[in-house]
Protein backbone atom coordinates (compact mmCIF):
# COMPACT_ATOMS: atom_id res chain seq x y z
CA UNK A 1 0.00 0.00 0.00
CA UNK A 2 3.01 2.38 1.07
CA UNK A 3 4.17 4.78 -2.20
CA UNK A 4 7.03 6.16 -2.25
CA UNK A 5 5.52 9.44 -2.98
CA UNK A 6 4.29 9.63 0.67
CA UNK A 7 6.44 12.09 2.47
CA UNK A 8 4.19 12.70 5.95
CA UNK A 9 2.64 9.86 8.01
CA UNK A 10 -0.38 11.57 8.55
CA UNK A 11 -0.62 11.80 4.05
CA UNK A 12 -1.53 15.76 4.60
CA UNK A 13 -1.10 16.40 0.91
CA UNK A 14 -4.08 14.73 0.32
CA UNK A 15 -5.51 14.19 3.37
CA UNK A 16 -5.99 18.31 4.60
CA UNK A 17 -7.95 17.63 8.44
CA UNK A 18 -10.04 14.64 10.32
CA UNK A 19 -12.53 16.05 12.01
CA UNK A 20 -14.53 14.39 14.82
CA UNK A 21 -18.11 15.49 15.94
CA UNK A 22 -20.18 14.26 18.92
CA UNK A 23 -23.62 15.77 19.64
CA UNK A 24 -24.86 15.66 22.83
CA UNK A 25 -28.07 16.80 24.97
CA UNK A 26 -28.97 18.16 28.27
CA UNK A 27 -31.87 15.42 29.98
CA UNK A 28 -33.95 17.85 31.45
CA UNK A 29 -34.39 20.77 28.69
CA UNK A 30 -36.25 20.56 25.58
CA UNK A 31 -34.02 20.05 22.34
CA UNK A 32 -32.78 23.52 20.90
CA UNK A 33 -36.07 23.66 18.48
CA UNK A 34 -38.18 23.69 21.40
CA UNK A 35 -36.61 26.25 23.96
CA UNK A 36 -37.37 29.90 24.04
CA UNK A 37 -34.85 32.15 24.36
CA UNK A 38 -34.95 32.52 28.12
CA UNK A 39 -34.45 28.66 28.08
CA UNK A 40 -31.79 28.93 25.22
CA UNK A 41 -29.86 31.35 27.45
CA UNK A 42 -29.75 29.22 31.05
CA UNK A 43 -28.65 26.13 28.77
CA UNK A 44 -25.72 28.38 27.16
CA UNK A 45 -24.98 29.69 30.91
CA UNK A 46 -25.15 25.59 31.91
CA UNK A 47 -23.37 24.17 29.59
CA UNK A 48 -20.95 27.09 29.11
CA UNK A 49 -19.82 26.67 32.98
CA UNK A 50 -19.50 23.03 32.63
CA UNK A 51 -17.05 23.12 29.40
CA UNK A 52 -15.14 25.90 30.80
CA UNK A 53 -14.54 23.61 34.34
CA UNK A 54 -14.52 20.51 32.38
CA UNK A 55 -11.16 22.03 30.39
CA UNK A 56 -9.55 23.72 33.29
CA UNK A 57 -9.26 19.87 33.86
CA UNK A 58 -7.97 18.81 31.08
CA UNK A 59 -5.85 21.67 31.24
CA UNK A 60 -6.90 23.33 27.93
CA UNK A 61 -8.86 27.21 28.33
CA UNK A 62 -11.48 28.09 26.16
CA UNK A 63 -12.69 31.12 25.10
CA UNK A 64 -16.36 32.46 24.98
CA UNK A 65 -18.43 34.02 21.91
CA UNK A 66 -21.82 34.42 22.41
CA UNK A 67 -22.43 34.40 18.77
CA UNK A 68 -25.84 37.30 19.12
CA UNK A 69 -22.58 39.68 19.68
CA UNK A 70 -20.68 38.62 16.76
CA UNK A 71 -20.19 40.34 13.92
CA UNK A 72 -21.56 39.05 10.60
CA UNK A 73 -18.04 38.76 8.93
CA UNK A 74 -16.18 37.28 12.15
CA UNK A 75 -19.17 34.57 11.94
CA UNK A 76 -18.42 33.97 8.43
CA UNK A 77 -14.87 33.69 9.62
CA UNK A 78 -15.42 31.15 11.98
CA UNK A 79 -17.15 29.16 9.55
CA UNK A 80 -14.54 29.72 6.98
CA UNK A 81 -12.20 28.54 9.39
CA UNK A 82 -14.52 25.31 10.40
CA UNK A 83 -14.64 26.14 13.94
CA UNK A 84 -18.36 25.97 13.70
CA UNK A 85 -21.18 25.30 10.86
CA UNK A 86 -22.64 27.16 8.43
CA UNK A 87 -26.27 26.53 10.08
CA UNK A 88 -24.71 28.07 13.12
CA UNK A 89 -24.25 31.44 11.33
CA UNK A 90 -26.66 31.29 9.34
CA UNK A 91 -29.52 30.67 11.70
CA UNK A 92 -27.90 33.25 13.95
CA UNK A 93 -27.51 35.93 11.49
CA UNK A 94 -31.73 35.68 11.08
CA UNK A 95 -31.70 36.79 14.48
CA UNK A 96 -34.01 33.67 16.05
CA UNK A 97 -31.96 31.75 17.54
CA UNK A 98 -30.72 33.34 21.22
CA UNK A 99 -28.21 31.17 23.26
CA UNK A 100 -25.90 30.06 20.78
CA UNK A 101 -22.12 30.38 22.15
CA UNK A 102 -19.05 28.75 20.44
CA UNK A 103 -16.48 28.34 23.21
CA UNK A 104 -12.77 27.86 21.16
CA UNK A 105 -9.66 26.20 22.83
CA UNK A 106 -6.77 28.21 22.82
CA UNK A 107 -5.13 25.93 20.56
CA UNK A 108 -8.59 26.49 18.09
CA UNK A 109 -8.37 22.82 17.43
CA UNK A 110 -11.88 21.92 20.07
CA UNK A 111 -14.54 24.19 19.29
CA UNK A 112 -17.91 23.31 21.39
CA UNK A 113 -21.25 24.75 19.99
CA UNK A 114 -23.94 25.44 22.14
CA UNK A 115 -27.54 25.08 21.21
CA UNK A 116 -26.68 24.37 17.87
CA UNK A 117 -28.89 21.21 16.36
CA UNK A 118 -28.41 19.96 19.60
CA UNK A 119 -27.18 21.75 23.02
CA UNK A 120 -23.58 20.56 22.58
CA UNK A 121 -21.36 19.96 20.00
CA UNK A 122 -17.72 19.06 20.43
CA UNK A 123 -15.66 18.99 17.82
CA UNK A 124 -11.96 18.38 17.28
CA UNK A 125 -10.07 19.16 14.22
CA UNK A 126 -6.66 17.70 13.77
CA UNK A 127 -4.13 18.22 10.60
CA UNK A 128 -3.71 15.29 8.13
CA UNK A 129 -5.03 12.08 8.81
CA UNK A 130 -4.97 11.62 12.20
CA UNK A 131 -9.13 10.86 13.43
CA UNK A 132 -7.42 8.66 16.26
CA UNK A 133 -6.42 11.63 18.12
CA UNK A 134 -9.61 13.60 17.39
CA UNK A 135 -11.61 10.95 18.77
CA UNK A 136 -9.05 11.07 21.96
CA UNK A 137 -9.40 14.45 22.65
CA UNK A 138 -13.35 14.96 21.74
CA UNK A 139 -14.09 11.34 23.80
CA UNK A 140 -11.74 12.75 27.11
CA UNK A 141 -13.59 16.18 26.85
CA UNK A 142 -17.16 14.79 26.32
CA UNK A 143 -16.40 12.48 29.84
CA UNK A 144 -15.32 15.32 31.67
CA UNK A 145 -18.67 17.74 30.60
CA UNK A 146 -20.49 14.82 31.49
CA UNK A 147 -19.01 14.46 34.47
CA UNK A 148 -20.58 17.59 35.13
CA UNK A 149 -24.24 17.73 33.57
CA UNK A 150 -26.74 15.24 33.17
CA UNK A 151 -26.86 13.82 29.64
CA UNK A 152 -29.86 12.95 27.72
CA UNK A 153 -28.79 8.63 27.03
CA UNK A 154 -30.69 5.75 26.45
CA UNK A 155 -29.68 1.99 27.25
CA UNK A 156 -31.27 1.38 23.15
CA UNK A 157 -30.65 4.59 21.71
CA UNK A 158 -27.53 5.60 22.61
CA UNK A 159 -27.18 9.37 23.31
CA UNK A 160 -30.56 11.13 22.26
CA UNK A 161 -30.33 13.82 19.45
CA UNK A 162 -32.55 16.77 18.04
CA UNK A 163 -32.25 14.42 14.23
CA UNK A 164 -33.00 11.36 14.87
CA UNK A 165 -29.85 10.84 11.86
CA UNK A 166 -27.35 11.35 14.47
CA UNK A 167 -28.83 8.77 17.74
CA UNK A 168 -26.20 6.28 19.08
CA UNK A 169 -22.96 7.44 19.10
CA UNK A 170 -23.72 11.02 18.47
CA UNK A 171 -20.81 11.20 16.30
CA UNK A 172 -20.17 12.25 13.00
CA UNK A 173 -15.98 11.51 11.97
CA UNK A 174 -15.14 12.85 8.50
CA UNK A 175 -12.14 13.88 6.81
CA UNK A 176 -11.41 16.56 4.02
CA UNK A 177 -9.49 15.02 1.24
CA UNK A 178 -7.93 16.90 -1.95
CA UNK A 179 -8.74 14.85 -4.88
CA UNK A 180 -7.90 16.31 -7.97
CA UNK A 181 -6.63 13.20 -10.74
CA UNK A 182 -9.91 11.26 -9.39
CA UNK A 183 -11.99 14.77 -10.11
CA UNK A 184 -10.43 15.72 -13.19
CA UNK A 185 -10.29 11.80 -14.25
CA UNK A 186 -14.11 11.87 -13.30
CA UNK A 187 -13.59 8.55 -11.61
CA UNK A 188 -14.68 10.57 -7.98
CA UNK A 189 -18.61 10.77 -9.26
CA UNK A 190 -18.41 7.07 -9.63
CA UNK A 191 -17.11 6.33 -6.80
CA UNK A 192 -18.57 8.79 -4.32
CA UNK A 193 -21.86 7.01 -5.98
CA UNK A 194 -20.39 3.76 -3.96
CA UNK A 195 -19.65 5.76 -0.80
CA UNK A 196 -23.44 6.63 -0.35
CA UNK A 197 -24.11 3.34 -0.41
CA UNK A 198 -21.80 1.66 2.15
CA UNK A 199 -22.72 4.09 4.51
CA UNK A 200 -20.49 7.03 4.04
CA UNK A 201 -21.56 11.04 2.86
CA UNK A 202 -19.52 12.83 0.82
CA UNK A 203 -20.22 16.44 0.76
CA UNK A 204 -18.29 20.06 0.08
CA UNK A 205 -15.67 22.15 1.03
CA UNK A 206 -17.83 23.68 3.92
CA UNK A 207 -19.92 19.83 5.09
CA UNK A 208 -23.85 19.91 4.55
CA UNK A 209 -25.44 21.65 1.63
CA UNK A 210 -22.32 23.21 0.64
CA UNK A 211 -20.32 22.71 -3.13
CA UNK A 212 -16.75 21.06 -3.80
CA UNK A 213 -14.38 23.92 -3.72
CA UNK A 214 -11.01 23.42 -5.16
CA UNK A 215 -11.70 19.48 -5.85
CA UNK A 216 -11.86 19.13 -2.12
CA UNK A 217 -14.62 16.78 -0.62
CA UNK A 218 -15.49 16.20 2.78
CA UNK A 219 -15.97 12.16 3.49
CA UNK A 220 -18.30 11.19 6.95
CA UNK A 221 -19.60 8.22 7.99
CA UNK A 222 -23.64 8.36 7.87
CA UNK A 223 -24.56 5.59 10.64
CA UNK A 224 -24.32 6.83 14.05
CA UNK A 225 -26.64 3.51 15.49
CA UNK A 226 -25.46 0.67 15.63
CA UNK A 227 -21.81 0.96 15.14
CA UNK A 228 -19.69 2.15 17.65
CA UNK A 229 -17.20 4.84 17.86
CA UNK A 230 -14.45 2.61 17.13
CA UNK A 231 -15.69 0.92 14.05
CA UNK A 232 -17.06 3.69 12.33
CA UNK A 233 -13.54 5.11 12.79
CA UNK A 234 -11.76 1.98 11.40
CA UNK A 235 -14.42 2.15 8.26
CA UNK A 236 -13.56 5.07 7.71
CA UNK A 237 -9.72 5.01 7.78
CA UNK A 238 -9.89 2.06 5.45
CA UNK A 239 -11.73 3.79 2.67
CA UNK A 240 -9.72 6.77 3.27
CA UNK A 241 -6.53 4.92 3.11
CA UNK A 242 -8.01 3.31 -0.22
CA UNK A 243 -8.96 6.42 -1.76
CA UNK A 244 -5.32 8.28 -1.44
CA UNK A 245 -4.19 5.11 -2.79
CA UNK A 246 -6.57 5.53 -6.02
CA UNK A 247 -5.59 9.44 -6.12
CA UNK A 248 -1.70 8.69 -5.67
CA UNK A 249 -2.49 6.15 -8.92
CA UNK A 250 -4.36 8.72 -10.54
CA UNK A 251 -1.94 11.07 -10.28
CA UNK A 252 1.17 9.13 -12.28
CA UNK A 253 -1.39 8.16 -14.94
CA UNK A 254 -2.14 11.54 -15.45
CA UNK A 255 1.08 13.62 -15.10
CA UNK A 256 2.38 13.04 -18.27
CA UNK A 257 -0.51 14.74 -20.12
CA UNK A 258 0.61 18.00 -21.67
CA UNK A 259 -3.01 19.74 -20.92
CA UNK A 260 -2.19 18.54 -17.13
CA UNK A 261 0.94 20.24 -17.08
CA UNK A 262 0.26 23.11 -18.85
CA UNK A 263 -2.81 23.71 -16.29
CA UNK A 264 -0.07 23.06 -13.44
CA UNK A 265 1.99 25.63 -14.68
CA UNK A 266 -0.18 28.06 -15.93
CA UNK A 267 -1.62 27.77 -12.30
CA UNK A 268 1.82 28.50 -10.70
CA UNK A 269 2.74 31.54 -12.86
CA UNK A 270 -0.93 33.31 -12.05
CA UNK A 271 -0.21 32.34 -8.08
CA UNK A 272 3.29 34.35 -8.36
CA UNK A 273 2.05 36.87 -10.84
CA UNK A 274 -1.70 38.22 -10.74
CA UNK A 275 -2.63 41.40 -8.89
CA UNK A 276 -6.40 40.51 -8.78
CA UNK A 277 -7.36 36.84 -7.49
CA UNK A 278 -11.04 35.88 -6.80
CA UNK A 279 -11.74 33.15 -3.96
CA UNK A 280 -12.48 30.39 -6.27
CA UNK A 281 -9.77 31.22 -9.19
CA UNK A 282 -7.21 30.59 -5.88
CA UNK A 283 -8.58 27.61 -4.81
CA UNK A 284 -8.43 26.10 -8.45
CA UNK A 285 -5.03 27.08 -9.16
CA UNK A 286 -3.69 25.79 -5.65
CA UNK A 287 -5.13 22.56 -6.47
CA UNK A 288 -3.42 22.45 -9.73
CA UNK A 289 -0.05 23.64 -7.99
CA UNK A 290 -1.02 20.61 -5.35
CA UNK A 291 -1.51 18.09 -8.34
CA UNK A 292 1.78 19.52 -9.88
CA UNK A 293 4.20 19.33 -6.57
CA UNK A 294 2.30 15.23 -6.47
CA UNK A 295 2.76 13.92 -9.85
CA UNK A 296 6.56 15.55 -10.11
CA UNK A 297 5.35 17.90 -12.52
CA UNK A 298 6.93 21.21 -10.36
CA UNK A 299 10.69 20.68 -9.89
CA UNK A 300 11.43 24.49 -8.67
CA UNK A 301 10.45 25.39 -5.11
CA UNK A 302 7.10 25.66 -3.81
CA UNK A 303 5.48 26.36 -0.81
CA UNK A 304 5.61 23.73 1.84
CA UNK A 305 2.17 20.98 1.92
CA UNK A 306 1.51 22.86 5.62
CA UNK A 307 1.72 26.25 3.67
CA UNK A 308 -0.65 24.91 0.72
CA UNK A 309 -3.06 23.47 3.61
CA UNK A 310 -3.22 26.88 5.44
CA UNK A 311 -3.23 28.95 2.56
CA UNK A 312 -6.72 27.36 1.96
CA UNK A 313 -8.18 29.18 5.25
CA UNK A 314 -5.88 32.16 4.38
CA UNK A 315 -7.72 33.21 0.94
CA UNK A 316 -11.55 33.22 2.57
CA UNK A 317 -13.24 36.05 2.13
CA UNK A 318 -14.57 36.24 5.76
CA UNK A 319 -10.40 35.59 6.65
CA UNK A 320 -9.36 38.28 4.87
CA UNK A 321 -11.65 40.80 5.74
CA UNK A 322 -11.51 40.17 9.37
CA UNK A 323 -7.05 39.60 8.94
CA UNK A 324 -6.56 42.73 7.46
CA UNK A 325 -9.40 44.76 8.96
CA UNK A 326 -11.36 45.43 5.76
CA UNK A 327 -15.89 45.66 6.36
CA UNK A 328 -16.18 48.30 4.73
CA UNK A 329 -13.96 47.46 1.36
CA UNK A 330 -15.32 46.62 -2.31
CA UNK A 331 -15.15 43.04 -3.59
CA UNK A 332 -11.65 44.48 -5.76
CA UNK A 333 -9.57 45.27 -2.49
CA UNK A 334 -9.78 42.01 -1.66
CA UNK A 335 -9.18 40.28 -4.77
CA UNK A 336 -6.50 42.49 -4.32
CA UNK A 337 -5.30 41.50 -0.97
CA UNK A 338 -6.21 37.59 -1.85
CA UNK A 339 -3.55 37.92 -4.90
CA UNK A 340 -0.93 39.85 -2.16
CA UNK A 341 -0.87 36.83 -0.10
CA UNK A 342 -0.85 34.34 -2.39
CA UNK A 343 2.17 35.79 -4.27
CA UNK A 344 4.53 36.32 -0.67
CA UNK A 345 4.08 32.89 -0.18
CA UNK A 346 4.86 31.78 -3.84
CA UNK A 347 8.14 34.60 -4.58
CA UNK A 348 10.51 31.56 -2.75
CA UNK B 1 -26.99 9.62 -1.57
CA UNK B 2 -30.07 7.38 -0.95
CA UNK B 3 -33.59 8.68 -0.83
CA UNK B 4 -33.95 9.64 2.64
CA UNK B 5 -37.35 7.67 2.94
CA UNK B 6 -37.01 4.66 1.26
CA UNK B 7 -33.64 4.45 1.85
CA UNK B 8 -33.76 2.25 -1.43
CA UNK B 9 -33.18 3.97 -4.56
CA UNK B 10 -30.44 6.70 -5.19
CA UNK B 11 -32.28 10.24 -4.22
CA UNK B 12 -32.59 12.72 -6.90
CA UNK B 13 -34.78 15.35 -5.52
CA UNK B 14 -33.87 17.56 -3.51
CA UNK B 15 -36.15 19.47 -1.04
CA UNK B 16 -35.35 22.26 1.03
CA UNK B 17 -37.91 23.25 3.34
CA UNK B 18 -38.11 27.09 5.62
CA UNK B 19 -40.85 27.25 8.04
CA UNK B 20 -40.68 30.10 10.32
CA UNK B 21 -36.71 30.69 9.42
CA UNK B 22 -35.71 27.11 9.95
CA UNK B 23 -34.47 25.35 7.07
CA UNK B 24 -34.87 21.30 6.51
CA UNK B 25 -33.13 19.55 3.70
CA UNK B 26 -34.37 16.37 2.91
CA UNK B 27 -32.95 14.29 -0.51
CA UNK B 28 -35.64 12.14 -1.84
CA UNK B 29 -36.25 9.77 -4.95
CA UNK B 30 -38.46 10.50 -7.83
CA UNK B 31 -41.37 8.15 -6.63
CA UNK B 32 -40.79 9.01 -2.84
CA UNK B 33 -40.99 12.84 -3.66
CA UNK B 34 -44.31 12.19 -6.30
CA UNK B 35 -46.15 9.83 -3.62
CA UNK B 36 -45.59 12.99 -0.62
CA UNK B 37 -46.88 15.20 -3.18
CA UNK B 38 -44.09 17.15 -3.84
CA UNK B 39 -44.37 16.89 -7.49
CA UNK B 40 -47.87 18.41 -7.55
CA UNK B 41 -47.36 20.89 -4.44
CA UNK B 42 -48.75 23.87 -5.98
CA UNK B 43 -52.22 22.22 -6.68
CA UNK B 44 -52.91 20.39 -3.85
CA UNK B 45 -52.52 23.06 -0.84
CA UNK B 46 -50.81 23.21 2.14
CA UNK B 47 -52.40 20.10 3.24
CA UNK B 48 -50.07 18.09 1.63
CA UNK B 49 -46.93 20.49 1.13
CA UNK B 50 -47.08 19.95 5.47
CA UNK B 51 -47.67 16.43 5.10
CA UNK B 52 -44.65 16.11 2.80
CA UNK B 53 -42.65 14.22 4.98
CA UNK B 54 -44.99 12.30 6.33
CA UNK B 55 -43.61 9.19 5.36
CA UNK B 56 -40.31 9.87 7.05
CA UNK B 57 -41.83 9.27 10.23
CA UNK B 58 -44.63 6.77 9.66
CA UNK B 59 -47.87 7.76 8.58
CA UNK B 60 -49.43 9.46 11.70
CA UNK B 61 -52.31 11.51 9.66
CA UNK B 62 -54.33 7.93 9.37
CA UNK B 63 -54.49 7.51 13.30
CA UNK B 64 -56.08 10.61 14.86
CA UNK B 65 -55.19 9.31 18.75
CA UNK B 66 -52.16 9.56 17.93
CA UNK B 67 -52.80 13.32 17.09
CA UNK B 68 -53.80 14.24 20.27
CA UNK B 69 -51.16 12.32 22.49
CA UNK B 70 -48.69 14.88 23.35
CA UNK B 71 -45.22 14.69 25.19
CA UNK B 72 -45.72 15.56 28.70
CA UNK B 73 -42.01 17.34 28.69
CA UNK B 74 -42.29 19.54 25.40
CA UNK B 75 -45.85 19.60 24.34
CA UNK B 76 -44.76 17.96 20.82
CA UNK B 77 -47.38 15.12 19.49
CA UNK B 78 -45.98 13.20 16.71
CA UNK B 79 -46.90 15.09 13.91
CA UNK B 80 -45.00 18.21 15.21
CA UNK B 81 -41.86 15.87 14.85
CA UNK B 82 -42.99 14.86 11.11
CA UNK B 83 -44.04 18.40 10.29
CA UNK B 84 -40.62 19.45 11.69
CA UNK B 85 -38.22 16.39 11.08
CA UNK B 86 -37.19 17.35 15.14
CA UNK B 87 -37.74 15.44 17.67
CA UNK B 88 -38.51 17.99 20.47
CA UNK B 89 -36.81 16.44 23.52
CA UNK B 90 -35.16 13.08 24.89
CA UNK B 91 -37.74 12.48 26.59
CA UNK B 92 -40.37 12.11 23.01
CA UNK B 93 -38.12 9.08 21.99
CA UNK B 94 -39.84 6.89 24.95
CA UNK B 95 -43.71 8.90 24.58
CA UNK B 96 -43.26 8.11 20.79
CA UNK B 97 -40.76 4.97 20.26
CA UNK B 98 -43.47 3.14 18.49
CA UNK B 99 -44.47 5.53 16.11
CA UNK B 100 -40.15 6.57 15.97
CA UNK B 101 -38.58 3.24 15.61
CA UNK B 102 -39.38 2.01 12.25
CA UNK B 103 -38.53 5.64 11.00
CA UNK B 104 -35.10 4.96 12.78
CA UNK B 105 -34.39 1.62 11.53
CA UNK B 106 -34.70 3.12 7.76
CA UNK B 107 -32.00 5.94 8.80
CA UNK B 108 -29.73 3.57 10.51
CA UNK B 109 -30.57 0.10 9.65
CA UNK B 110 -30.54 -1.12 13.18
CA UNK B 111 -32.26 0.30 16.26
CA UNK B 112 -29.23 -0.86 19.13
CA UNK B 113 -26.86 1.27 20.21
CA UNK B 114 -22.99 0.10 20.40
CA UNK B 115 -20.62 2.22 21.05
CA UNK B 116 -19.87 4.67 24.01
CA UNK B 117 -21.75 3.88 27.24
CA UNK B 118 -23.50 0.90 25.79
CA UNK B 119 -23.37 -2.65 27.08
CA UNK B 120 -22.37 -4.19 23.29
CA UNK B 121 -19.38 -3.79 23.63
CA UNK B 122 -18.18 -4.07 19.69
CA UNK B 123 -19.61 -3.70 16.71
CA UNK B 124 -18.73 -7.05 15.23
CA UNK B 125 -19.83 -8.60 18.26
CA UNK B 126 -23.75 -8.73 19.39
CA UNK B 127 -22.37 -10.49 22.54
CA UNK B 128 -23.82 -8.88 25.95
CA UNK B 129 -21.06 -7.89 28.03
CA UNK B 130 -23.51 -6.43 30.77
CA UNK B 131 -21.37 -7.75 33.54
CA UNK B 132 -18.54 -5.69 32.61
CA UNK B 133 -20.69 -2.83 32.44
CA UNK B 134 -22.79 -3.42 35.43
CA UNK B 135 -19.32 -3.49 37.62
CA UNK B 136 -17.94 -0.65 36.02
CA UNK B 137 -21.22 1.55 36.85
CA UNK B 138 -21.46 0.04 40.76
CA UNK B 139 -17.77 1.57 40.64
CA UNK B 140 -18.94 4.72 39.66
CA UNK B 141 -21.78 4.87 41.99
CA UNK B 142 -19.63 3.93 44.49
CA UNK B 143 -17.65 6.87 43.57
CA UNK B 144 -20.94 9.48 43.13
CA UNK B 145 -22.01 8.22 46.96
CA UNK B 146 -18.51 8.86 48.41
CA UNK B 147 -18.31 12.54 46.56
CA UNK B 148 -22.07 12.62 47.45
CA UNK B 149 -23.31 13.60 44.23
CA UNK B 150 -26.69 11.74 44.60
CA UNK B 151 -28.81 12.88 41.97
CA UNK B 152 -25.76 11.26 39.69
CA UNK B 153 -26.06 8.14 42.04
CA UNK B 154 -29.73 7.88 41.71
CA UNK B 155 -29.38 7.79 37.89
CA UNK B 156 -26.37 5.35 38.15
CA UNK B 157 -28.48 2.85 40.26
CA UNK B 158 -31.55 3.06 38.18
CA UNK B 159 -29.14 2.39 34.81
CA UNK B 160 -28.01 -0.72 37.30
CA UNK B 161 -30.86 -1.69 37.96
CA UNK B 162 -32.53 -2.00 34.58
CA UNK B 163 -29.44 -4.17 33.78
CA UNK B 164 -29.72 -6.37 36.14
CA UNK B 165 -33.40 -7.07 35.10
CA UNK B 166 -32.58 -6.98 31.56
CA UNK B 167 -30.35 -9.36 32.31
CA UNK B 168 -31.95 -11.92 34.64
CA UNK B 169 -34.79 -12.14 31.55
CA UNK B 170 -32.02 -12.86 29.15
CA UNK B 171 -30.95 -15.83 31.24
CA UNK B 172 -34.60 -16.80 32.92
Amino acid sequence: MADNNITNLTQNDIVISSRVRLARNLKSYPFPNKLNDRAAADVAEIISNAVISAGEEYGKSFKRYDMTKLSNYEALSFMEKHYISPEFVSETKSGNKKGRVLLLSEDKKISVMINEEDHIRIQVITDGLDLREAYTIADKLDYLISKRLDIAYDDRLGYLTECPTNLGTGMRASVMLHLPALTRTKTFDRISANLNKLGFAVRGYNGEGSRSQGNIYQLSNQVSLGLSEQNAIDNLYSITNQLVDYERGAVSDISGDIYVKDAVFRALGILKNARLITKDEAMNYLSDVRLGVAGGIIKSKVPSTDILNRLLTDVQPAVIIIAKHLENKEETDIDEIRADILRKEFDI
Amino acid sequence: MLCQKCNLKEANTYVKRIINGKVSEYHLCNECAEKMGYSNMMSTGFKDFSNLLGGLFGEPSSDSLMQIKRCPCCGNSISDIVNSGKVGCAECYSVFKRELMPSIKKIHGNTVHCGKGSTVKNGDSKQNDTEFVIKDLKQKLADAVEKQQFELAAQLRDRINSLENKEDKNNG
